[in-house]
């Protein structure tokens, strides 16, 4: 036989042999991921689904080595003419595949059916594999230097209190941990476990220094793993460097209504871009831009909080967000929605304050870096539409936001129990997805519906939130639920037949940057100063 | 017909400590192709580790060990496809059948016997179909056997193969070995101490004890010495056991090797 041969031989074998852990792993993440992910489900507080699949994998991966580990000199393969390195990739392969592999698959299928692109789905679904691996490996490596799930489990409590220690100890009077440090460590020490594991199927008999570089490699990967790098060198810890700024490339705010048929009003989400550049901040850096307040500003000079509600004026859902991005050295793109209702107003300001909040921010040696800036720049927006005339309270409203494209919308489903369930759409990619708001905080104020002759359309509110298992360690992305439920001023109930074949429409996310508009720094700075010195000339001549 | 000089087993100052106990002391030993060599020693001497040590399963240093005139270290697969051990208590998987075992051992070994496989199992009373964890214990030494005799392996280590067997097994397995023995071809190291079976299948005897190698040559030699040294009767395997563990150590009796 060659190796290949052998390998498929081998695993076969090792199937049989575990097929009762392997199917019941299967069929525990099958029955788990389709109740979980029924209407009706919600998620039991007291039942962590997520870390029992966690068990399942970990204790599937070391029955899958302890049914015959190599630590035992009586084991039934202990002679047999198997190459350590196919008995080494067998076991790999039956753990990855065999215990990761229906918890990836049903992963997969998730992020698809949320319409994730097969190619983003694949490669975070990939990642989310790896990372889990990173979990699974040492548990291998340790089970084929025990001799029983007795001495696995005794092992594995001695290296999590050690590693405890560790990490307690470093945190405390440690050396920094950088991202790239954290990474260069993750990747040794798993090299350094896969290494112990082949060792072990080699030499049969594996105590020693072999063990104990097992041990050392686990504990290490252990410890890592409860250490989060820091977001910052060491020297982005001290005070703020300076030339540190908060650089607004572009920014795009508005509706843009080319609608000649009805341009009288306009009601929708305003997709809010801008791309942020922080100059002189470290790569790996994590930055945070709050908008912690937003007005507009009329053309007549009147500054309106969108939260209100004015006859005339300007009507404004949740609009103040969060970002948060790793990597802020390129520039990246932040996106809010602002919920306006526009009449006689020709142009608008929209006032955001941004935190910048610098990573130093989190507890360093024990002292908290005073690294906070605020910067509070004010940002011109785009130009309205036409002005129109503003329609009854009550009066459904065909709503178009700017970011809306045809074909982006799923027709509704009726659920007797729940009321009407939709799923997001979202067009992600690989690397917006960790922050896809579709998945993690998709915001169903922008979501509405549209009556089956396209003539009208009332808002929907989410009234219940529900979390999906995700079922595969290591994958970041939450499936969130909503139940959606018409908004109270379009006075429908959820079942009213008004529905009947109504369309659901959810704002679209696309990738920005090709609308570079407005206002950088120096610009919104020169403007204040301007409106200050306006402002105290006209009381000067008052 | 010239016998192979390579020794089937050749084992050269094998020391193996664990920790401060001594399992085994400066080792050495020779099993002469085509021999049935049966190793005696009380419990507690080193067979059992002696035979782990063959294997690669414990690491052989210092020493040397040789199977099949291959340095076990570093044995190819060539060289394991003809070697076969069958371990004290043999851990087999237990919720396969007999059936199972044979699809996945046949094709590792190119010399596996579909007629002898057969022949054995018919021998030995094996239910092909039963999984090996239902089966008694003397049931899975037989298992063990079977496996570890249809591959035709050239050399076959066995350890403790009699213990906590009743005598219809025991019988069945003396006779299964008897049957591939006459068929050549096939040395057999055994650590055992059971002595009665050792007389109807060895024709080399060692002795171990306290992990040195006291006594270690052709049966009939030993006998004859040990006839002389009683008075001239006829001296059972029992009786010369006795007689060669009570006597004072280091006489290396290798000789005809």
């Amino acid at each position: 036989m060659n190796w290949l041969a052998a390998f498929a031989h081998q695993v076969r074998f090792d199937a049989r042999r575990a097929r009762w852990w392997l199917i019941g792993s299967a069929v525990a993440v099958l029955a788990v991921a389709l109740v979980s992910s029924t209407p009706s489900f919600t998620l039991p507080p007291l039942v962590p689904f997520d870390a029992l699949s966690w068990v399942a994998i970990v204790l599937g991966a070391a029955i899958v080595v302890l049914q015959d580990t190599p630590a035992r000199p009586d084991g039934f393969l202990v002679e047999k003419p198997v190459a350590a390195s196919v008995r080494f990739a067998s076991a790999l392969a039956l753990a990855l595949a065999g215990l990761l592999g229906p918890a990836a698959a049903w992963a997969w299928l998730r992020l698809v059916t949320f319409d994730v692109p097969l190619g983003a789905a694949t490669a975070v679904t990939a990642a989310a594999a790896g990372r889990a691996t990173l979990m699974v490996l040492p548990v291998m490596t340790m089970a084929a230097f025990a001799e029983s799930l007795g001495g696995l489990l005794g092992r594995g409590l001695a290296v999590l209190v050690a590693a405890g220690f560790a990490s307690a100890y470093l945190a405390w009077d440690g050396p920094p941990l950088s991202q790239e440090a954290w990474r260069a460590g993750t990747v040794a020490t798993s090299a350094m476990l896969a290494v112990c594991l082949l060792y072990a199927y080699r030499r049969r008999w594996p105590r020693g220094i072999g063990s104990a570089l097992a041990m050392l490699a686990t504990l290490g990967l252990v410890t890592i793993s409860l250490r989060r790098p820091r977001d910052v060198t060491a020297a982005d810890a001290a005070p703020a460097p300076r030339g540190l700024s908060l650089v607004i490339d572009s920014l795009a705010v508005g509706l843009e209504s080319r609608d000649a048929t009805d341009p009288v009003s306009r009601l929708g989400g305003v997709p809010f871009r801008l791309w942020v550049r922080v100059e002189g901040a470290p790569p790996g850096a994590i930055v945070e831009v709050d908008a912690v307040h937003l007005a507009l500003e009329r053309a007549d000079g009147t500054t309106v909080v969108p939260r209100l509600l004015e006859a005339n004026g300007l009507y404004g859902g949740e609009v103040v967000g969060a970002f948060r991005w790793k990597g802020i050295a390129p520039p990246a793109m932040a996106r809010t929605s602002l919920t306006v209702m526009v009449r006689d107003t020709a142009a608008a300001l929209a006032v955001q304050d941004h935190v910048l909040g610098r990573p130093g921010g989190r507890l360093v040696r024990g002292t908290l870096s005073a690294n906070l800036r605020v910067l509070r720049p004010r940002i011109l927006t785009r130009q309205f539409g036409e002005p129109g005339q503003w329609r009854a309270p009550g009066e459904r409203i065909a709503v178009r936001p700017a970011e809306d494209t045809s074909g982006a919308s799923l027709v509704l489903d009726r659920r007797e129990i729940t009321g009407w369930v939709a799923r997001p759409i979202a067009t992600l990619d690989l690397a917006s997805l960790p922050d896809q708001p579709g998945f993690v905080d998709l915001d169903n104020t922008f979501a509405w519906a549209e009556s089956a002759d396209g003539r009208e359309a009332v808002w929907l509110t989410s009234v219940d939130r529900r979390r999906d298992v995700s079922l595969l360690p290591g994958l970041d992305v939450l499936f969130q639920r909503r139940t959606l439920t018409p908004h109270a001023s379009s006075g429908l109930a959820a079942r009213d037949p008004w529905f009947t074949g109504a369309r659901l429409h959810v704002r679209r996310w696309e990738r920005g940057g090709t609308m570079r508009v407005t206002a950088d720094v120096s610009r919104i700075v020169s403007r204040i100063v301007s409106r200050i010195a306006s402002q105290a000339q006209e009381t000067t001549s008052r | 017909m010239n016998p192979d000089p390579t020794p089937a087993v050749a084992v050269r100052g094998l020391t193996v400590r664990f920790g401060r106990v001594r399992a085994l002391d400066d080792v050495t030993l020779s099993v002469p192709t085509g021999a049935f060599f049966a190793l005696l020693g009380p419990n507690g001497a080193g067979k059992s580790t002696l035979l782990r040590c063959l294997v690669g399963a414990i690491p052989v240093a210092p020493g040397t060990v040789s199977l099949l005139g291959h340095d076990v270290a570093r044995l190819p697969l060539s060289v394991r496809q003809r070697l076969s051990y069958v371990a004290e208590g043999q851990r087999l998987p237990h919720d396969l059948t007999v059936r199972h075992l044979e699809r996945y051992l046949a094709p590792l070994y190119p010399s596996w016997d579909a007629a002898v496989s057969a022949r054995l199992l018919e021998r030995f009373g094996l239910p092909s179909a039963r999984r090996t964890g239902a089966m008694s214990r003397g049931q899975r030494m037989l298992v063990a056997l079977w496996s570890a005799l249809a591959a035709r392996p050239a050399l076959l280590l066995l350890d403790e193969p009699f213990t906590g067997l009743d005598v219809a097994v025991k019988d069945r397995l003396v006779d299964g070995l008897l049957e591939t023995l006459a068929e050549g071809g096939l040395s057999v190291l055994a650590c055992t101490h059971d002595v009665a079976e050792v007389e109807l299948l060895a024709d080399w005897l060692g002795v171990l004890r306290d992990g040195r190698v006291m006594h270690a040559a052709p049966l009939e030699r030993l006998r004859e010495e040990a006839a002389a040294r009683l008075g001239g009767s006829p001296v059972t395997l029992k009786a010369l056991y006795l007689d060669l563990t009570k006597a004072p150590s280091g006489a290396e009796t290798q000789g005809a090797a």
